[in-house]
């Protein structure tokens, strides 16, 4: 099939969003179908964010392609007889952020007329969809409170491949994600301020555009709890070779960001690496896929439970290995998987 | 240095902008740059969507890089306040005034004012760029007389690995996108004109019916089976190349096309004489007479002639590839030159 695979993101900031457009291409392609990819630069900033909104909304894809596939937003306002989404995150300042402080757009009239023509112009390109897909229950709520569509969650496999490497469980925790305040590394460190075992923490992600200020907060907080000899913090790109090393040994992976709009792929490369998950209770997608007790550990947004729950994990090794080694049947269970992922979207 | 390579392209397909773009990605990237590549979609067919194209990249924004460079519509209307052009290709349609002999634009009211939005945009886009160069001297011409912008040429430096090719079969190739106005139906009909059994391959991806309407007419009418070949699939690289170092001599025939003289620079790297017109524009000069190609007028018959020629005293076909080839390395620029030009 003749498919247009489009997206829309900021330049030069990898993330879940980048990967899954570049992983469902080589999945529709391994298949034998034909992927044009159609990037579309996009900044999230309230300023002018209507306006390229609206610059989206004009470009004509609607002559090409048997089908049309849009994954970020706002790709989803492009036109095509025959659109399916599979939407993997709103703008969510104008969503569940607002009246949060994670809200970018100000909360002033014009703000508020600006969440609301954003939220209108979505419900329009989401309802030409024959299809819309979501990528956790989480968004599937969104989608059906704040947009009125009704979608199907089909979660995002990691691209095809397994370890076979060793694997060890070590005495550290790895936290590995964008650098970005609300990935909540911070509430890793106020956790492991109340453990009483001498289990470590390494934080490990490339920073988000702006986040010096981020990550100065992060080395504050580790010197003002002393933790210096238990926290590693690298803040660089990390290549392939030592992500694969930092996972393969860690005791377990640590994920608590906040309302998540999916169960995040540090979460399926824990279970890739046979590890169990630690995530907390409001972290949106990640409760999905994690079960406590079966291949990891829910616990509230506590610091003082999150710091039970660590050393407990530190404390019992083979029950940490048990939790981990149970994700892959955990993510069968759940259809992660590309076969059935391309099977859903075009059909 | 933090960089967006941003071009436009149809939706399907993978067009020789793409490849440019890749290249010029990985070549930034070898550099120590950090770079991503950016696909505008955009539809040529000539309605009012062609303006809703360039409303919409004017909306967009490029944030977190030092600057864009552009290649070609509707990219380079995207704003930045750091926006390199790098001038590949124009909508040469718009170009082109509606008395040419194959105006892809009609002269409609919705045509006059699809040319005029393109022009204003165009210019707008070149006095908002802080660095401006062309790929071919038909293009600086050109952004001069309707523009008053200078620049300078930095053409693209082979992307394809390219070698003397001593293999000549017994085809002309003739590789570019299929338009009315590239006249892939000359070349044709005059095959059905030639003495020898020289073949013809055009490779060229079929963009809308209305604009190979030409070349299906003639292939129907002329069709001298074994002899035509038209690859009407999208751009492929290792096709390309397999293609060009086997052929005979390339042809490109389209009427003053600003792009003309990449096509022939392309078939030199290949040591490939070039069969074109007189009224190809740039690519007319580029090609010498009787020494690195053949410069005929556009008339089928002529093309006959010359194609027979070719076939026929294959040493001399050979000798001219030898010279075209050399004449296409004393006007090569190479990666790092072009790379310093567009980052400084």
């Amino acid at each position: 099939m003749e498919i247009v695979l489009a997206t829309a993101t900021n330049p030069l900031v990898p993330g879940g969003a980048t990967f899954i457009v570049e992983w469902l291409a080589s999945a529709l392609e391994s298949r034998g179908h034909r992927v044009n990819l159609v990037k579309i630069p996009f900044h999230d900033e309230p300023d002018t964010l209507l306006e390229q909104m609206m610059g989206v909304r004009m470009l004509d894809l609607s002559r090409y392609g048997e089908l049309l596939i849009t994954i970020r937003t706002p790709s989803h306002l492009l036109r095509h007889p025959k659109k399916r989404c599979w939407f993997i995150h709103h703008f969510r300042s104008a969503y569940d952020l607002w009246g949060t402080k994670y809200q970018t757009i100000p909360h002033s009239l014009a703000g508020s007329a600006l969440r609301n023509a954003i939220v209108s112009a979505d419900t329009a390109g989401l309802r030409e969809a024959e299809h819309v897909f979501c990528n956790s229950a989480v968004v599937q709520t969104r989608l059906k409170r704040y947009n009125g569509i009704e979608s199907t969650v089909l979660y995002p496999p990691l691209p095809p491949s397994e370890f076979h490497g060793e694997v060890t469980y070590g005495d550290y925790l790895l936290y590995f994600c964008r650098l970005a305040h609300h990935k909540r590394q911070w509430l890793a460190i106020e956790g492991l301020r109340h453990t009483k075992t001498q289990l470590k923490l390494v934080i490990a992600g490339s920073p988000d555009p702006d986040s010096e200020p981020y990550i100065n907060e992060l080395r504050l907080l580790i010197g003002r709890y002393g933790l210096q000899d238990r926290v590693t913090l690298l803040t660089h790109w990390i290549d392939d070779a030592q992500k694969s090393d930092l996972f393969s040994r860690c005791r377990a992976v640590a994920y608590f960001p906040f309302d998540e709009d999916s169960y995040g792929y540090p979460s399926l490369e824990a279970h890739l690496y046979r590890k169990a998950v630690l995530t907390t209770s409001d972290s949106g997608g990640t409760v999905e896929l994690v079960v406590t007790g079966r291949n990891g550990v829910v616990t509230p947004p506590d610091p003082q439970l999150i710091g039970e729950a660590m050393d407990r994990l530190f404390a019992n090794q083979a029950e940490a290995q048990s939790l981990g080694e149970a994700g892959v049947s955990r993510m069968a269970e759940l259809g992660i998987d590309w076969d059935a992922v391309v099977h859903r979207l075009i059909s | 240095m933090k960089i967006a390579v941003l071009s436009g392209s149809i939706p399907i397909g993978r067009s020789r902008m793409d490849e440019v773009a890749s290249a010029l990605l990985r070549e930034l990237a070898v550099r120590g740059h950090d770079a991503e590549s950016f696909r505008i979609p955009f539809d040529p067919t000539p309605d009012l969507g062609m303006i809703h194209t360039i409303l919409a990249a004017r909306r967009l924004r490029v944030a977190n890089v030092d600057r864009i460079i552009c290649l070609d519509f509707p990219a380079y209307c995207i704003p930045h306040p750091n926006k390199i052009i790098w001038l590949l290709q124009n909508l040469r349609q718009a170009y082109d005034s509606a008395d040419t002999p194959y105006p892809a634009i009609p002269d409609t009211k919705v045509g006059r004012s699809i040319r005029e939005s393109v022009l204003r945009a165009d210019g707008d886009a070149l006095a908002e760029a802080s660095l401006v160069v062309t790929g071919t001297l038909d293009l600086r011409s050109s952004i001069s007389k309707f523009h008053g912008r200078s620049a300078e040429v930095l053409r693209v430096p082979p992307i394809v690995r390219s070698a003397i090719s001593i293999e000549r079969g017994s085809f002309v190739l003739c590789s570019g996108p299929v338009r009315r106005i590239n006249r892939q139906h000359l070349l044709v009909e005059a095959i059905n004109q030639c003495q020898t059994p020289v073949r013809l391959i055009i490779s060229g991806f079929e963009e809308s019916r209305a604009e190979s309407g030409p070349l299906r007419e003639a292939i129907r009418r002329n069709g001298v089976p074994g002899r035509i070949e038209w690859i009407s699939e999208p751009y492929d690289e290792l096709e390309r190349t397999t293609l060009m170092s086997s052929a005979l001599a390339g042809a490109w025939v389209s009427h003053a096309d600003p792009q003309g003289e990449t096509f022939a620079l392309e078939s030199f790297r290949f040591s490939k004489p070039m069969i074109t017109c007189s009224d190809s524009g740039g690519i007319a000069e580029l090609v010498v007479n009787g020494a690195s190609g053949w410069v005929t007028a556009p008339a089928s018959i002529e093309l006959a002639k010359v194609m027979d020629e070719a076939y026929m005293d294959r040493e001399r076909t050979a000798n001219m590839g030898l010279q075209a080839h050399a004449h296409a390395q004393s006007l090569e620029q190479n990666w790092d030159e072009v790379i310093e030009r567009l980052i400084r």
